[in-house]
């Protein structure tokens, strides 16, 4: 009876479980189906088969400058939040003082704040100063919205490594700076590691602050979709860049994965709130 | 499974090690109101091992950890060789700890667990490779230098830890608890290695441990400690048969309590009435005042002959090496004894308890 209670239990949840992956994943199938169709404008189902767009998105030089952009941005803006992420996380992990439970509240702030406001303010911010030039802002914006990401993963790595370890390490005779890249660090590095693969999907993946805060002639390719899409409607060429994004994001997590374990990663961080 | 035995074994020369003493003087710990430490003094000369003996929360790994440097305390001072190093960072006393957990760097391996303190005393590389190769050797675990923490047995990490921290040639050894994660026949084994190489070392040792036994196994003086104080200081022996205290009697080992009247004092010789019925004990108390007798389980003495305490046998618990019986007596107090494993005595039968005029001691609270 009981038994056959949880044999139907267990399949109500599996069916579940299948139409939550199935609602996740439908848009990806239907963008990768849609740039396969013969059809210059997006449509699904597609109405055959051809790899055209494929082939026109190569001869097109603006997606591959804007997709080099984007990794540009994003290399700088990973490394720009490690560097704050790991500092915090660590600082916030290890000591206790005043003012501690602002201080995180405030570094996460940038998840808090919406991104549209956050892009007007830093546009402002950076016309007056008249620093809106190259990808300076772009980078700084980023870093700012990565870095709280990467500030979670690595300030719960850092809470895991055992105390004694450092206290060790200091009575063995190392200099508090040298516990820190010795032991205190090499222990953090699956939470850095973690924390610099959220922050450069992140920030490649970003299309608010990029198109607010893109100098003009040099434009990430999120927002370059953005913008075609807008101006001329979705086009079959959009839906191939958009397919080749999905396999490039695909195997950016393939990759954590083998390093990692993506579970790791997604329960180290907290959760997009868009 | 043996330390060598031949003095300077982990140091660089051959030369047998300095012994560096230890002084701790009214030092005293606060953690808001809670007071972890409090006016504590102790002395530890060259070459000695003391253990800090206590339950959970007595202070001890408090007091080791100032020792360390891990913490400063809020008054007093620390002193080794005469020298105040009350505010020094752990890493200028340089004293080798081995943590209960053992705290091995799990990202390195058991040759550069052990040869950490010497690359950043910035001692040459060679010459590291050598000292780690020896003190590894010394602890029968030469084999295993290339292997990661997580793939050595408690026994060997508890090793390595052990080199690492004798690596450096401290002035003070400081122990937290070494021994209790391992099991108990190989902590058995360990306790009397250690005891061995801190010896051959020479070096002084300050051993944390909530174990009476591996506390007088081990030491050479025994500190009890409760509410961050120490109560008893002393060789295992006279910690053990002369306690001070109740803490004292009951944390070291089992005792009977028993309450008396006390009938007549000499010097250091006091009759006593123990429901009624008059045995002998030490220590010094006011004729008339009531007592508490403390008197150890082995110095019990069950009989059917007519002396002592009347009552009756509860209980008889065979151990192989000996019986452990349970004796209630007719106020019903119980009252443990040892006996030869040979004696006949059962369960129910009416019995006398009493004892060896000086093995029972009055105790001051």
């Amino acid at each position: 009876m009981t038994k056959g209670l949880g044999g139907l239990q267990t399949a109500a949840f599996g069916l579940l479980i299948a139409l939550i992956c199935f609602f996740i994943l439908a848009p990806l199938l239907v963008v990768l189906m849609a740039s396969v169709s013969p059809t210059s404008y997006l449509s699904f189902p597609p109405q055959g088969f051809t790899l055209r767009w494929f082939t026109e998105t190569g001869k097109l030089v603006r997606y591959w400058e804007a997709f080099k952009f984007s990794i540009q941005v994003a290399f700088f803006a990973t490394t720009l939040s490690l560097v704050i992420a790991t500092t915090v996380g660590i600082t916030i992990a290890r000591t206790e003082f005043v003012g501690k439970a602002a201080l995180q509240s405030f570094f996460l702030s940038p998840i808090i704040i919406p991104e549209l406001a956050l892009a007007l303010g830093l546009l402002q911010y950076f016309s007056q100063m008249g620093a809106f030039k190259g990808m300076m802002p772009l980078v700084l914006a980023h870093a700012a919205v990565c870095a709280p990401y990467a500030i979670r993963t690595i300030q719960a790595a850092a809470m895991k490594v055992d105390r004694n370890l450092e206290d060790c390490a200091l009575s063995l005779g190392a200099k508090p700076a040298r516990v820190l890249f010795d032991v205190t660090i090499p222990l953090v590095r699956p939470g850095i590691v973690a924390g610099a693969i959220m922050a450069f999907v992140m920030s490649f993946d970003n299309v608010t602050l990029s198109i607010f805060l893109s100098a003009p002639g040099s434009i990430p390719l999120p927002g370059l979709l953005y913008i075609e899409a807008a101006d001329t409607g979705l086009s079959s060429t959009l839906a191939a860049v958009s397919a080749m994004l999905v396999v490039f994001m695909g195997c950016m997590m393939l990759l954590v994965e083998k390093f990692m374990g993506l579970e790791k990663v997604a329960a180290t961080s907290l959760h997009e709130n868009k | 499974m043996r330390f060598q035995t031949q003095a300077g074994l982990f140091g660089g020369s051959n030369m047998v090690q300095k012994t560096s003493s230890l002084r701790i003087e009214d030092v005293s710990v606060r953690y808001g109101n809670n007071r972890a430490v409090e006016n504590v003094s102790l002395t530890v000369n060259g070459g000695e091992f003391v253990s800090l003996l206590g339950p959970s929360g007595c202070g001890k790994t408090t007091l080791l950890r100032l020792i360390a440097g891990f913490l400063r305390p809020d008054g007093g001072r620390i002193l080794c060789d005469d020298r105040d190093i009350t505010t020094q960072a752990p890493y200028q006393r340089r004293f080798g700890v081995v943590f209960q957990n053992y705290a091995l760097f799990p990202h390195m391996t058991a040759a550069e667990n052990v040869g950490y303190g010497l690359k950043v005393g910035k001692v040459q590389r060679s010459e590291i490779a050598a000292r780690v190769s020896r003190a590894l050797d010394k602890v029968g675990l030469s084999n295993v230098g290339d292997r990661y923490p997580a793939q050595l047995s408690g026994g060997m990490q508890q090793r390595v830890a052990l080199a690492r921290a004798l690596v450096i040639e401290p002035a003070i050894l400081l122990l937290d608890e070494p021994l209790s994660a391992l099991d108990k026949n190989l902590r058995e084994e360990m306790q009397v290695e250690l005891r061995l190489l801190q010896k051959n070392v020479g070096v002084t040792t300050v051993f944390v441990t909530h174990d009476q036994e591996e506390a007088l196994t081990l030491s050479d003086r025994v500190a009890v400690m409760q509410s961050g104080r120490i109560l008893q200081i002393g060789p295992p022996r006279d910690v053990y048969m002369h306690p001070q205290s109740q803490f004292v009697s009951t944390f070291l080992g089992t005792t009977n309590l028993l309450p008396g009247k006390v009938r007549t004092a000499s010097s250091d010789r006091v009759e006593v009435a123990v429901e009624g019925y008059s045995l002998t004990a030490t220590g010094q108390a006011t004729i008339g005042s009531d007592v508490t007798v403390a008197v150890r389980p082995e110095y019990v003495i069950i009989s059917r002959n007519v002396a002592g305490i009347p009552g009756i046998i509860q209980d008889v618990l065979f151990q192989g090496h000996r019986l452990i019986v349970i004796f209630v007596t007719k106020g019903g107090k119980e009252v443990r004894a040892f006996a030869p494993a040979s004696f006949s005595l059962s369960r129910g039968q009416e019995a006398y308890a009493m004892w060896k005029p000086d093995s029972a001691r009055i105790l001051a609270d």
